[in-house]
């Protein structure tokens, strides 16, 4: 990622006490200018910067919902000012999709956290530059059902300790390409089939999921139902 | 599979696709929405004290209706997949014997207050029937049972 300014060092606590301090009513306004113009010398170089803000949104229990939200959304509101101004590259387009999409898949977020994402996304992927090259979308879904079954095969016969956020974030990255012109005339039918094989494995493991689950839970329909 | 339904009407090759979710996930959705069910596999909404539980089974049943819902949905006016057309049969006889069940048992008053997602799930019951109650074969054959 080419930048003509020196990229500076930040810490992921320096960057999420600017937003705390940008986001907090009673922070004065000295106070406020400070963390702005920090911001700003973050905000020229987003790219090299942006790792720096996944880690601290992926922390549990060091920053509150709030901050990583807003972490999120002024992350978003960058990429896109710099969109609009063209400020980045289609190539450096994809290394930010390409960075986002491994950080959903693969760390443990809320679902406030994942929709914010996703629209993200979702915006990225409507670009018409972006949408001019198919078999990205295509190679997308192929990470995504590789990593599933990667996931899935690790300990097949132990689905006590299957995480099943996996399946809630995928399926999210699934629903908002869904949503977007990324999948088109082009790409549709490889597309299709790469979704069913996803979908049997959800399903596959999902049942087997929920027949212990119901297994191991003792259910007293009669302490509800009329007798 | 919902989205993908929605999504393929826009491409060529659509019914081959439909062709393809129908011989896949019919009977899978057939069998979350029949064959987990708590007291037993005559009802259709799923209620212990589990409310967890209860609300992720009764989400998925929900979900199921709705896929079926959307491929019934697609394109015809006519249900001409021999598989969709059993499968709304067997779910239309069901939801009538769960009705009366409900409505004689007043089962659903016992369960006003609790979250189970059974708001969802008789959500996607009713659309599921709105959809299938006006298309033939299924709007001839089950007339009578519509008043009902």
């Amino acid at each position: 990622m080419s930048n003509t300014t020196e990229p500076q060092q930040f810490s992921i606590e320096e960057a999420f006490r600017c937003l705390e301090i940008t986001f907090n009513k009673s922070s004065k306004s000295e106070e406020i200018n400070q963390a702005q113009k920090r911001l700003m010398d973050l905000d020229k170089n987003i790219l090299d910067n942006l790792k720096l803000f996944f880690e601290g949104i992926a922390m549990k229990d060091k920053y509150t919902e709030n901050l990583k939200l807003s972490a999120l959304i002024y992350l978003k509101n960058s990429i896109e000012g710099k969109i609009k101004r063209k400020g980045l590259t289609e190539e450096q387009i994809w290394t930010v999709i390409r960075y986002f999409i491994d950080f959903l898949i693969s760390s443990e977020l809320s679902d406030k956290i994942i929709n914010n994402i996703n629209s993200l996304l979702q915006n990225l992927f409507n670009l018409k530059n972006i949408v001019k090259d198919p078999a990205f979308t295509t190679d997308l879904f192929k990470m995504i059902g590789n990593y599933l079954k990667t996931q899935i095969e690790s300990n097949p016969n132990d689905d006590s300790s299957f995480n099943l956020g996996i399946f809630k974030r995928l399926i999210s990255l699934m629903q908002m390409l869904f949503a977007t012109k990324s999948i088109n005339d082009k790409n549709n039918n490889e597309i299709f089939l790469l979704t069913l094989d996803v979908a049997d494995m959800v399903l596959v493991k999902n049942q087997n999921i929920i027949t212990n689950l119901i297994a191991s839970k003792i259910s007293s329909a009669e302490v509800i139902l009329p007798q | 599979m919902f989205l993908v339904t929605i999504k393929i009407k826009d491409f060529e090759n659509s019914y081959e696709k439909i062709d393809a979710l129908i011989n896949r996930y019919m009977n899978t959705c057939l069998h979350f929405i029949t064959n987990q069910s708590i007291p037993n596999n005559n009802l259709i909404i799923y209620i212990t004290d589990n409310e967890d539980l209860d609300k992720v089974l009764n989400s998925i049943k929900a979900k199921s209706f709705q896929l079926i819902s959307a491929i019934i949905q697609y394109g015809s006016t006519d249900i001409k997949n021999d598989t969709v057309r059993e499968i709304c049969y067997t779910l239309i006889d069901l939801i009538i014997k769960n009705l009366d069940y409900f409505v004689s048992s007043q089962i659903l008053f016992n369960l006003e207050n609790q979250e189970k997602n059974l708001d969802l799930l008789f959500y996607h019951i009713f659309l599921f029937l709105s959809r299938c109650l006006n298309r033939e074969p299924i709007l001839s054959n089950f007339m009578p049972f519509v008043r009902k």
